[in-house]
């Protein structure tokens, strides 16, 4: 059953060896040069496959059940997206955003595509999921591009609890000074601020 | 009601008469071998002031005496550019003695759009300074994704700076892509809705291959990142409507692509005329005519170089 046509992929919920499991099929881009598409497709793929395991040590996210050429086949997650939870005025998962970002950071991983959609809370734990720009870094920068990217889409969607939540999820993460001197030299690159 | 509009953010001088339709919309552009010397455009842009002025006037059918508010771009832009159409339209308002408004240039690019078929869009704002991703909620445009570095039209402006084809290049960028299909691999950067363009240019310039494979790999490249982070924000924001505006929306490549995206949602995608799509001096007009009939009343008329589209309470 089709439960989800975003811009990347198409997921259809349906049962795996007996398992209640999602399947993610990766788009074809007709816009985009063949050849590129292709590679993106197959590396953004690759990425998320290798870095949801990876995740995993970490943060919670679905077990990967199945790997094909177009895509993955991964347990399904109950519950409510930060997005969904964010719009009904319910907060109260904010410091658990910033402490799930910590540990995935901590792990050696930027995810690169932190929005509210990508984040879903079951069972009262934080779980990643959407992993297809992640890569492995460590770097200041890296990290701090990663938070940055989420604080411009909390602050474009969410801007009517942004000032509450922001700081909120920052004090999860435990951001130390440098971090946040990261977020806003990283900021100020961009065109008028 | 007549408003007559200035714009002189960066390259061209601009001036638009307005009264519910377009009466005229006049302008002169400042080119280059290298890029945008501020002083040198401003210099440009003063010597060209009367003459763009009188061919308005005269296409509008008016005389100044008939205006009955003026209107200039207040911002973003090159500050010595700004000063130009902001000395202009003060001079022209103080001895008028009719009011004046500023007008944001980001959202005049919007406006424009607006006036010609838009009605709640996805706008995706491509020019040499700006690109931006952004839709209307809450009384303001929020940007969904931006550029985190330069413009998408100053990272076509410096890869053709690197070939030689002068400022700006993306037309002639466009005519050599045509010729080739080879693909090069160049770096893709997109962070959730955010792009990178920096790097992509320093790659480029380090392959050795024809120029026409060049430009098509770069032209692939920068706007296969674009429509992507679109296709996002559409997904994201659920608007029915796709809408591109900024100097770069000449390009056929780019709107062939963005419309294509949009079909496949099932959105509309709506562009307008060159005309209206490059800095002009109507889309100012026609803005500060919406917000004087809507009574905006503004603290300030000071240029402002660093104006952010999320800034502007939009309440007309």
């Amino acid at each position: 059953m089709l439960i989800y046509h975003g811009a990347e992929a198409k997921l259809y919920r349906e049962s795996f060896l007996g398992i209640d499991s999602v399947r993610k099929v990766r788009l074809k881009k007709s816009y985009l040069a063949p050849a590129l598409d292709k590679g993106l497709r197959s590396s953004r793929l690759r990425a998320e496959a290798k870095m949801l395991a990876r995740a995993r040590q970490a943060v919670a996210t679905p077990h990967v059940l199945f790997v094909g050429t177009d895509e993955i086949i991964m347990e399904y997650v109950e519950g409510k997206t930060v997005r969904e939870l964010f719009l009904s005025g319910d907060t109260s998962c904010a410091e658990a955003v910033g402490e799930g970002i910590r540990k995935l950071h901590n792990a050696g991983i930027v995810h690169n595509d932190l929005t509210t959609s990508n984040l879903i809370v079951a069972n009262r734990e934080v779980c990643f999921i959407d992993f297809g720009l992640a890569q492995a870094s460590t770097s200041l920068e890296d990290r701090a591009v990663d938070l940055a990217v989420l604080k411009h889409m909390l602050s474009s969607t969410h801007y009517s609890i942004f000032e509450s939540v922001w700081p909120r999820i920052l004090k999860g993460y435990g951001a130390e000074k440098r971090l946040k001197a990261k977020i806003a030299e990283i900021e100020s690159r961009a065109k008028y601020r | 009601m007549i408003c007559l509009g200035i714009e002189s953010t960066a390259h061209t001088f601009g001036i638009g008469v307005f009264d519910g339709k377009p009466l005229a919309n006049k302008m002169a552009s400042y080119k280059s071998q290298g890029g945008i010397h501020p002083r040198e455009a401003s210099q440009y842009m003063a010597l060209h002031a009367t003459g763009v002025m009188k061919d308005a006037i005269k296409e509008a059918g008016i005389s100044l005496s008939d205006v009955d508010v003026f209107a200039f771009s207040q911002g973003p832009g090159l500050g010595p550019c700004l000063r130009v159409g902001a000395s202009v339209a003060k001079a022209l308002s103080k001895y008028y003695e009719k009011p004046l408004v500023g007008v944001n240039h980001c959202i005049a690019h919007i406006e424009a759009g607006k006036y010609f078929g838009a009605k709640d869009p996805l706008v995706i704002y491509a020019s040499g300074a700006n690109t931006q991703i952004l839709g209307f909620a809450g009384g303001r445009y929020r940007i969904y994704g931006e550029t985190l570095d330069i413009g998408i039209g100053n990272a076509l402006d410096s890869f053709g700076r690197q070939l030689g084809l002068g400022f700006p290049a993306g037309p002639a960028i466009e005519r050599l892509a045509l010729k080739s299909d080879s693909y090069y691999a160049l770096p893709y950067s997109v962070k959730g809705m955010d792009l990178s363009f920096s790097g992509i240019v320093t790659a480029a310039s380090k392959i050795k291959a024809k120029r026409e494979a060049l430009c098509h790999s770069f032209q692939e490249t920068v706007f296969g990142m674009l429509v992507e982070v679109s296709e996002r924000a559409l997904a994201h924001a659920k608007k029915k409507e796709v809408m591109l505006v900024g100097g770069v929306a000449q390009n056929k490549r780019l709107r062939t692509m963005l419309s294509a995206m949009a079909r496949s949602h099932g959105a509309k995608f709506i562009s307008p005329r060159n005309e209206y799509n490059a800095d002009n001096g109507l889309m100012i007009a026609l803005t500060g005519w919406k917000m004087h009939n809507a009574g905006v009343r503004q603290d300030s008329l000071k240029i402002r170089q660093k104006w952010r589209t999320d800034e502007v309470d939009v309440s007309w």
